[in-house]
């Protein structure tokens, strides 16, 4: 048992950015597709919990995090199959619906591993380059606070055929448990360099503005 | 898009320049300004050694020159010495692993300072919540001076006793050479005419951006909208190491997310070394909109051998890939530095 899990997971990892090719150099070098791609693609979003790939369901809450440059993002990534993985991006994007602007985007190349379910996944789950960084905090633009107001996520897989996939979701990002730096940064009154806002939007949630000083 | 600035500014010259393998170097020298004209930063000439690249940022306070009064500066200078990778001039926030009170007293010229060398002046993480003021990439011999004269009736507004922090980035190895000492300078001119728009700035980094040698050449974009109300672009550069093959930016809506059209770029570069600062840019942002950005990168033999580049991947992934970081012979960037007008709230920072 052991030693086809070892099989399985040796012959799913697959190499950056996701496609064979010939060169001997390329490391663990994957197929272009996973799944059947002239089917309708299946896209599931996820993110990194205790480093290891988590589900983001719709409705559910996002984990504001604190990556190595500084600010507090989002890492969002997604498990899809029937898809050609071969020079494919993802996007990610945290939308307001109030106003329906948009308070952090990114578009990447990720690297792929093919699970046992054939979806392909992040290859790496304990790292964040293989998932969208959304940088949402400190955010000059919104009248809410990101933390703990809901919002909408977009999220799409582009192949580089021009096909794309999209998820879209209801989302809460959510510092975590008292940690002031984070909720300080994604509170909607904040003025980057400024002192830490002392407002509880006092209880507003949703898209009336933030009721803070 | 050059600034006209080196004509425009005294360049005092040396009795002779400095000739270093065929090629002349005339010393610049930037006036020392009165309090009436403004601020003079100038960092001591330095030596860069064979191999090195080094960081350095310098602490100081706004003097009071206005009876306690903001000081409106309309005109910034900023000269480098060739072999220089950046120059960066951030308003100081809260003080994590760097802050002024750490470092050594140093004679700036028209102020006085604090210096940290290296250390944690090259983690990124200490200045994620510092407001950008200005920057500069601009070090060429032939054109080390870069003179922003601000649009007209626009203006920084610097506090007094608020403190700055300048740094500075030299590179004397394979991809970039200090052929003479390292050595920068700033002035900020006061604006005399009464400006009444306060210039906001905008400092986008891409996160854990990775060049592999097995990948496809990638591209990593991004956007960052600016607080509410109409603005327009002044200003803009972008900043990668020698991977970076192509930096554009774009004027965005706040709401696609589809990269937007060629008819709304207004930044373009493909030199990384010297990247052109875009001056006198009149680019309308509408209310709710920013700024889109993407890097375009193509992996590349490293000159430091592999085994430097693998080392610094956390991901172990043994592909010789490039991943964020400072040092240009062994990391890249994705940074966006971007100026506008008016600012109608606090600077912009999209980490």
């Amino acid at each position: 048992m052991l030693l086809r899990a070892a099989a399985v997971l040796a012959a799913a990892l697959v190499g950056a950015s996701g496609c064979g090719d010939d060169d001997p150099a390329t490391p663990d070098a994957a197929p272009c597709d996973v799944g059947d791609p002239s089917a309708t693609p299946e896209l599931q979003v996820v993110t990194q919990v205790a480093g290891a790939i988590a589900p983001v369901t719709d409705g559910g809450t996002l984990p504001i995090v604190v990556p190595p440059q500084g600010g507090h993002i989002l890492l969002v990534g997604v498990r899809v199959r029937n898809v050609s993985l071969c020079g494919a991006t993802i996007g990610v994007a945290l939308r307001d619906p109030c106003d329906n602007g948009v308070l952090g985007i990114e578009r990447r190349p990720v690297a792929w591993r093919v699970a046992d379910d054939g979806f392909a996944e992040p290859a790496q789950p304990m790292e964040i380059s293989d998932y969208a960084n959304v940088a949402v905090c400190p955010n000059g633009a919104g009248d809410r606070d990101i933390d703990g107001q809901p919002y909408q996520l977009e999220v799409r897989f582009y192949e580089a055929g021009g096909r794309v996939a999209e998820r879209i979701l209801a989302t809460t990002p959510t510092c975590d448990a008292g940690d002031t730096y984070c909720t300080c940064d994604c509170d909607s009154d904040y003025d980057l360099g400024g002192d830490c806002p002392t407002d509880p939007d006092a209880g507003v949630i949703g898209c009336a503005p933030d009721a803070g000083p | 898009m050059r600034t006209l600035a080196a004509a425009a500014v005294l360049l005092t010259l040396a009795a002779c320049g400095d000739n270093i393998d065929g090629e002349h170097f005339e010393p610049w020298e930037l006036p020392d300004l009165t309090a009436a004209e403004g601020v003079t930063v100038r960092t001591p000439e330095f030596d860069v050694a064979a191999g090195e690249e080094l960081q350095d940022c310098y602490f100081f306070q706004v003097p009071d020159l206005a009876d306690g009064e903001p000081l409106w500066i309309d005109r910034t200078v900023l000269a480098l010495n060739p072999g220089s990778h950046h120059m960066n001039v951030f308003r100081v926030g809260e003080v994590r692993d760097l802050g002024p009170d750490d470092g050594e007293p140093i004679d700036l010229g028209g102020v006085q300072g604090t210096v940290i060398r290296a250390g944690e002046c090259w983690n990124s993480s200490n200045w994620a919540n510092w407001p950008l003021v200005v920057n500069s990439q601009q070090s060429n011999p032939d054109e080390p001076v870069l003179d922003w004269r601000l649009p007209d009736d626009v203006a920084y507004r610097l506090e007094p006793g608020e403190m700055l922090m300048l740094q500075i980035h030299f590179v004397n190895a394979t991809t970039q050479e200090t052929p003479w000492k390292g050595r920068a300078a700033v002035n900020f001119h006061r604006s005399q005419d009464g400006d009444s728009q306060e210039l906001g700035t905008l400092f986008a980094t891409q996160q854990s951006i990775r060049i592999c040698r097995s990948s496809p050449p990638p591209t990593y974009s991004g956007a960052c909208r600016l607080p509410a109300g109409a603005h327009t672009v002044a200003a803009a550069n972008g900043h990668f190491h020698s991977r970076g093959r192509r930096f554009q930016m774009f004027a965005w809506d706040g709401v696609s997310t589809d990269v937007p059209g060629d008819d709304a770029r207004f930044y373009e570069s493909d030199d990384w070394a010297e990247p052109d600062m875009s001056l006198n840019l009149d680019v309308p942002i509408a209310d709710g909109g920013g700024v889109w950005w993407s890097c375009d990168f193509e992996w590349t033999e490293p000159e430091v051998g592999c085994d430097v580049i693998d080392e610094r991947d956390p991901q172990g992934a043994n592909d010789c890939c490039y991943t964020f970081g400072p040092i240009v012979e062994e990391s890249e960037h994705c940074n966006v530095f971007a100026y506008y007008y008016p600012k109608t709230a606090g600077d912009i920072a999209c980490f």
